[in-house]
C-alpha cells in the first residue's frame, strides 16, 4: 500500500431510519440515506466540498464557513455539514459566489497563521494547505502587521507530540475528538474570540492535565498545531500499512506509516471494526521498545545461569536447543519436558508451538498465559453455553441499555473500548460497576454508574448469587427465554439454591460490604432495564472461585434472557492482544485447537493423519504443575515462547525454584526478561512490526498482522519454531504463515473458512467462519446455544483459603494502569514511563494514618509469600481494609506476595486476594537487592567476536 | 489458617487442589459431586499427577474425604500407571550436540 490519506466524508453516516432520499448534487443525481449531511452526500458522490472544522468520526460542528453550499430555493449559503439532504434538493457546491465567499474565509484564516509551509513538518501533509489550494486563495488583503497569534511558546511536555499554538485554527477538532470520540473532556477552549484558544484542562500543559495521550486529538487536528513528534523528527511517510495492535485484547487496527524501513506513526484505521478509528496511548505511541537498544539479536545460550550468556551462530543454537531437549526426554522420560505459547505472538506462531509441544516432544505439556488470566473464562462459558469465548462484538455496547461491569477497569485496561462504552453510557445508557476499587468508570466527566457496589476482594459468587436471589424471588427472571432456550430442570434446581434466604442481599451484607438495598437495586435494574450488557475482566476470574463467577455471571445473563442478540451477552475482556486466539489454537494441556479434548479419539486421529504421528491422549501439565513437577525432579526442559513467568506469575519464589530445577530452560524473547535470569538458551523474537500473521481479538475477531520492516533478529518467530522443530526431525516446510493459517482451517472446525484471501477481502472475520456462517459470527447463540440447551450451573461461594489476620490484616488486590502493559517489558522501555515510573501501593487514608504514613513513603508490603519494598500512595479509590499495586516493574516484584492459591477448576492464580501488612520502610527488602544483583550478574554477555 | 509462611509439598498440594475441587462441587450433593470430581481429573490432570493422588489414596487414606477418596477411587479403575514413558523419536546427538558455555 502505498501512501493516501484515508477519505473523509465529513461527517458520520446518518443514523438509519430505512428510508432514503434522492437529491441533486452539481447536476448529479443521488440516493442517500435520510439524515446524511449534504457534505457526506458530496463526498459519496465524488464532490468533495471544502472544509476544515469537519471529520467523518465526529459530529458536525458548522463553524469553519468553509463548506457553504447553495441550495435552490433556499435563501443563504448553509453549512453543508450541518445541513441533513431532503427528496428534491437541488445542491451546488462551485459557483462564483461560494468560491468568493470561502476565498474570504480562508483569507482570514491564513492572515493568523504563519506562512512557514516548506519548514514546517506537516508539508504535504496539512489539511489548511490544502484547503487553501482547493479554494484558490492567491493572495491575504490584510497584511500581517496587526495583532496575531502567532509567535506563542510551544507546550513540548508530552513525549509523544508538540502543541503549537500558533499554528492552531481553533476549529475545536482537538477538543471534540477529546469528547466525542475518547471521552476524556480534557480539552477545552479557553477565552473568546481572538484571545481564543486550546486549552488542556485549566491552563495546564498536556503532560500535566488529564489528557490519556490517546492521540484522537493529534489525528484530528486539520493543521500542524497538534503533530507527533516523530515525524517533525522523521518528516512526513510515504507509504502505510494496515496491521493490528500488539498490546491489549481491543485488537485495534493502525496504518503504520512508513517513510522506507522507518516507522514514522501509527495511525488508527477508520476501517477497523474493533477501534473503529479510535487508539490509546500505548497501540498509538509506545511502539519504541521495537527499536531499543535492549533487545537482543543475537541467540546465545550458557551451561549454567551463573555463567555469561555466549553469543552464538542461530546454527549452533538451534542445534543445542533440540539436542538438549532429546537429551533431557531420553534421560528423564518423555513427558519431561514442555512448551509455553505466547498470547503476544500470532496465532499462526501460537498453533506451531504447540504443534511442536504434542508433535515434536510427544507429550500435551503445554500452556499459554491464559493460565493465569481467562482460563476460567474458558471453562465457565464452555460449561454454561458451549463455548470458551465472549458472545458479542464491540458494537454491541452501542445497543446495550444496561452496562453491568464487574472486575475491570476498561479505562485502563481496555481504552479504546472504553472510550466506546462511555459514548453509550453519555447516550444514557445506565451503569453498574462491581469492584472493590473506585474506578475511573464509577464516576469520570459525563459518566456516573448508578449502581458501584464495592464488595470486599474475594466475595464476586456471594455478590453474584445475591443479584441472582432478587431475580428470582422477585420473579425477574425471563421464562419464555429460559424455558425455550435452556434446561428447565436445572434452572429450578439453580432458582431453589439461590432463592435460600442465606444467598439473600441481606444475608451477605456482612460478608461482602455492600448495603443490601444497593444489591436489590442493581438486581432490579439489570433485569429489567432493558438490554443487559455484562463485561468483566480478571477481578473475576484472578480467584479462588473465578470459574464460579464466570459461570454464576453466564447463569444471570441466562435467567434475563440477555443472550443471543445485539446489546447484550457475556464479554470477556481478555487482556493480552492474542491471548484468545492462543487459546483458539490449542495452546491448552487438554485441549487441541477449536477446544476439543485431546482424550477425543475422532479429534486426536485428525491430527494424527495430518502430522504422521501417534499423539498423547492424556491431558499436559499446567504452567504451576510443571513448576511442582520441575522441583520434584521430574520436569527438567521447557520452551518459553514470548512470555515471563517469573515476573507474571504468581508466588515468584516457587516459579524461580521451578525453573532453578530444569537442565534446560529456553526462553524466546525480545529481550533479557526476568525469567531468562534462569535460562540455558535464548532465541531472539521479532516485534509484531516483523512478520505476518494473525491476532484475534475478545470479540473472537481475527486479524491480519502485516511485516512493515525485516527482523532486527533475522526470523519471524514463527521461522524459529519451524528451526527447531526441523532440528527434532519434524520435517516442516511452511514458507508463509498463511500455510500454516490453511493447516489451522483444515483441523479446526470454528476456524475452517478462515484464509487469508479471506481476511484480505473482509478486514477480519469473527470466528466461528466456516460454512455455517461463512461471513463469520458476531453475536454468538443466536437461536440456540453452541451446547444446545443453556445450562444452569450451581455456584455455591466457598471462601477463599487466604485470610487476613492479626499478622496480615490487609487484603492486596493487583493491577494494570493505562500506560503500561502487563510486566512492561515493552511499556517500561517507552517514554509512558513518564506517567508510571513506577509501582505504587493504593492504601486507604485510614489505613495510611494507622501506619503514620505519608503519600510518597516507602513501605513493606509483606505477605505469607513473600515481601517486598515500594512508595505509598494515599487515596480513597480503595476501601479501607484493601490495598492495591500494579505489577508492571521488575524492581518491585509484586508476585514475590502473591499465593500459590488458585482458582479451583483451572488453577488460574488468586491474584485479587493476598493477605498483608503494610509498614514503613527505609528501602528495598533484602530479597530485592539479591535478586537485582543476581539478575545483573545473569544477564552479562560475551560478544559473538569474543566469544569465538 | 496460620499466619505462618507454609510451602506445600506437590502431594500436599494435589490433596488441597482435590479437596478444592470437591468443595466447590459439594452444593450438588455427594454422588454428584463424586462423578464430577472424577470426571474433573480425568480431564484434566496429568498422567502422573493422577497416579500420585491414586498412590496418596492407597497408602495415605485418612487424607482424603468420603467424598474424593471415592472419586479417586472410580479415576483407579482400569486405570494404568503412566510410568517413565521414555522417548521413542530421535536419539541423543542425532541433530547435533554442543555444550554451551
Amino acid at each position: 500500500m502505498t501512501f493516501s490519506r484515508e477519505t473523509d466524508h465529513g461527517t458520520p453516516p446518518a443514523i438509519a431510519t430505512g428510508k432514503s432520499v434522492t437529491l441533486t448534487i452539481d447536476g448529479q443525481s443521488a440516493t442517500m440515506p435520510e439524515g446524511t449531511s449534504i457534505m457526506r452526500a458530496a463526498s459519496l458522490t465524488g464532490c468533495s466540498i471544502p472544509k476544515l472544522c469537519a471529520t467523518d468520526n465526529m459530529e458536525s460542528f458548522g463553524s469553519c464557513r468553509l463548506c457553504l453550499v447553495e441550495v435552490e430555493g433556499r435563501a443563504g449559503y448553509p453549512a453543508s455539514c450541518t445541513t441533513p439532504v431532503a427528496d428534491g434538493m437541488v445542491v451546488r457546491t462551485q459557483t462564483d459566489r461560494l468560491k468568493q465567499l470561502r476565498r474570504g474565509v480562508m483569507e482570514l484564516y491564513i492572515s493568523d497563521h504563519p506562512l512557514d509551509c516548506l519548514t514546517c513538518a506537516a508539508n504535504g501533509d496539512c489539511e489548511l494547505q490544502d484547503q487553501a489550494g482547493a479554494v484558490g486563495l492567491r493572495d491575504v488583503r490584510y497584511g500581517y502587521d496587526g495583532a496575531t497569534n502567532m509567535g506563542q511558546a510551544k507546550d513540548q511536555s508530552n513525549p509523544y507530540f508538540d502543541f503549537d499554538p500558533s499554528k492552531c485554527i481553533v476549529c475545536s477538532r482537538c477538543v471534540r475528538a477529546c469528547e466525542e470520540v475518547q471521552g476524556t473532556f480534557a480539552l477545552t477552549i479557553e477565552n473568546k474570540g481572538f484571545e481564543s484558544k486550546v486549552s488542556p484542562s485549566q491552563g495546564e500543559d498536556f503532560l500535566g492535565s488529564e489528557c490519556v495521550s490517546c492521540g484522537a486529538c493529534v489525528q484530528a487536528c486539520p493543521t500542524a498545531s497538534l503533530i507527533e513528534k516523530k515525524v517533525v523528527e522523521i518528516g512526513t511517510p510515504d507509504r502505510a500499512v494496515i496491521t493490528t495492535c500488539a498490546y491489549c485484547g481491543v485488537g485495534c487496527t493502525f496504518r503504520a506509516e512508513m517513510r522506507g524501513e522507518e516507522l514514522v506513526r501509527m495511525v488508527p484505521w477508520k476501517e477497523g471494526k474493533a477501534n473503529r478509528g479510535h487508539s490509546c496511548v500505548k497501540g498509538r505511541f509506545a511502539w519504541g521498545y521495537a527499536q531499543h537498544q535492549d533487545r537482543i539479536l543475537n541467540p546465545m545460550i550458557r551451561a549454567s545461569v551463573s555463567e555469561p550468556w555466549r553469543e552464538v551462530s542461530w546454527e549452533e543454537a538451534i542445534a543445542h536447543t533440540a539436542s538438549e531437549f532429546r537429551r533431557i526426554q531420553a534421560k528423564y522420560g518423555t513427558r519431561s519436558i514442555g512448551g509455553i505459547t505466547s498470547s503476544r505472538c500470532t496465532n499462526e506462531e501460537t498453533f506451531l508451538v504447540q504443534k511442536l509441544v504434542r508433535q515434536g516432544f510427544g507429550n500435551n505439556n503445554v500452556d499459554t498465559c491464559a493460565r493465569v488470566c481467562h482460563s476460567p473464562t474458558g471453562y465457565g462459558l464452555s460449561k454454561t453455553f458451549g463455548t470458551s469465548a465472549g458472545t458479542q462484538d464491540f458494537d454491541s455496547v452501542m445497543k446495550a441499555d444496561v452496562i453491568l461491569v464487574i472486575g475491570a477497569n476498561p479505562t485502563d485496561g481496555h481504552p479504546v473500548f472504553a472510550s466506546r462504552m462511555k459514548k453509550r453510557l453519555r447516550q444514557g445508557a445506565k451503569l453498574i460497576v462491581i469492584d472493590p476499587r473506585r474506578t475511573d468508570l464509577v464516576q469520570s466527566p459525563h459518566v456516573m454508574a448508578e449502581h458501584h457496589l464495592p464488595l470486599r476482594p474475594g466475595t464476586n459468587v456471594a455478590m453474584l448469587t445475591a443479584l441472582a436471589h432478587v431475580i428470582v424471588t422477585e420473579k425477574l427472571y425471563d421464562e419464555a427465554f429460559i424455558r425455550e432456550r435452556c434446561d428447565w430442570d436445572e434452572f429450578q434446581d439453580w432458582a431453589d439454591f439461590v432463592s435460600e434466604p442465606a444467598r439473600s442481599p441481606e444475608a451477605i451484607e456482612p460478608l461482602a460490604g455492600v448495603k443490601a438495598e444497593e444489591v436489590r437495586a442493581a438486581a432490579r435494574l439489570y433485569a429489567t432495564g432493558g438490554n443487559g450488557a455484562i463485561y468483566y475482566g480478571l477481578g473475576v476470574t484472578e480467584h479462588s472461585q473465578g470459574s464460579s463467577t464466570v459461570m454464576a455471571i453466564a447463569n444471570l445473563a441466562m435467567a434475563t434472557g440477555n443472550v443471543g442478540r445485539e446489546g447484550v451477552g457475556v464479554n470477556p475482556l481478555r487482556g493480552q492482544n492474542n491471548v484468545q486466539g492462543a487459546c483458539d489454537m490449542g495452546s491448552f494441556p487438554h485441549e487441541f485447537s477449536g477446544y476439543r479434548h485431546v482424550s477425543d479419539d475422532a479429534t486426536r486421529g485428525l491430527f494424527e493423519q495430518a502430522w504422521g504421528v501417534t499423539l498423547d491422549g492424556e491431558p499436559g501439565l499446567r504452567i504451576p504443575n510443571m513448576l511442582d513437577a520441575a522441583t520434584d525432579g521430574r520436569f527438567k526442559g521447557i520452551f518459553i515462547q514470548g512470555e515471563d513467568i517469573l515476573q507474571s506469575d504468581p508466588n515468584t519464589h516457587h516459579v524461580a525454584a521451578g525453573l532453578a530445577a530444569m537442565e534446560c530452560v529456553v526462553v524466546q524473547d525480545l529481550f533479557l526478561n526476568e525469567t531468562a535470569n534462569y535460562a540455558h538458551i535464548f532465541l531472539p523474537g521479532s516485534t509484531f512490526l516483523e512478520k505476518d500473521g494473525t491476532f484475534t481479538n475478545a470479540e473472537r475477531r481475527i486479524q491480519m498482522v502485516r511485516k512493515v520492516m525485516a527482523p532486527l533478529n533475522g526470523y519471524a518467530d514463527w521461522e524459529i519454531v519451524q528451526l527447531v522443530a526441523n532440528a527434532m526431525g519434524l520435517g516442516w516446510s511452511y514458507d508463509h504463515p498463511a500455510q500454516i493459517m490453511d493447516e489451522i482451517a483444515a483441523l479446526t472446525p470454528t476456524f475452517a473458512g478462515v484464509h487469508y484471501d479471506r481476511l484480505e477481502a473482509e478486514g477480519s472475520l469473527q470466528w466461528p467462519a466456516n460454512e455455517a456462517a461463512p461471513d463469520g459470527t458476531p453475536t454468538m447463540h443466536i437461536g440456540g446455544f453452541v451446547r444446545g440447551k443453556g445450562k444452569f450451573v450451581v455456584t455455591d461461594y466457598v471462601p477463599t483459603d487466604e485470610k487476613t489476620g492479626p499478622r496480615f490484616p490487609l487484603l492486596l488486590t493487583t493491577g494494570r494502569i493505562l500506560s503500561h502493559y502487563n510486566v512492561g517489558a515493552q511499556t517500561r522501555r517507552t517514554s509512558n514511563t513518564a506517567w508510571h515510573p513506577e509501582d505504587r501501593l493504593e492504601i486507604h487514608p485510614s489505613d495510611a494514618e494507622n501506619r503514620g504514613l505519608k503519600d510518597g513513603d516507602w513501605v513493606t508490603l509483606r505477605s505469607r509469600a513473600g515481601e517486598t519494598t515500594l512508595r505509598a500512595l494515599i487515596t480513597e479509590r480503595v476501601a479501607p481494609g484493601v490495598v492495591y499495586t500494579t505489577f508492571h516493574h521488575p524492581e518491585t516484584q509484586a508476585n514475590v506476595i502473591t499465593t500459590d492459591f488458585s482458582d479451583w477448576a483451572t488453577n488460574c492464580p488468586e491474584y485479587k486476594v493476598t493477605a498483608v501488612q503494610v509498614s514503613a520502610s527505609n528501602g528495598p527488602s533484602e530479597w530485592q537487592q539479591d535478586y537485582a544483583s543476581q539478575a545483573r550478574n545473569s544477564r552479562r554477555v560475551v560478544p559473538l567476536a569474543a566469544a569465538e | 489458617m496460620s499466619d505462618e509462611p507454609h510451602v506445600m509439598s506437590t502431594t500436599q498440594r494435589l490433596v488441597y487442589m482435590a479437596e478444592q475441587i470437591a468443595r466447590n462441587f459439594a452444593a450438588l450433593g455427594e454422588d454428584r459431586t463424586v462423578t464430577a470430581l472424577a470426571e474433573h481429573l480425568t480431564s484434566y490432570w496429568d498422567p502422573h499427577m493422577k497416579d500420585q493422588i491414586v498412590a496418596i489414596a492407597r497408602d495415605h487414606p485418612d487424607s482424603l474425604s468420603p467424598p474424593v477418596a471415592a472419586a479417586v477411587a472410580r479415576l483407579a479403575q482400569g486405570r494404568t500407571p503412566a510410568g517413565p514413558n521414555p522417548a521413542q523419536f530421535n536419539a541423543v546427538d542425532e541433530v547435533g550436540h554442543c555444550d554451551a558455555g
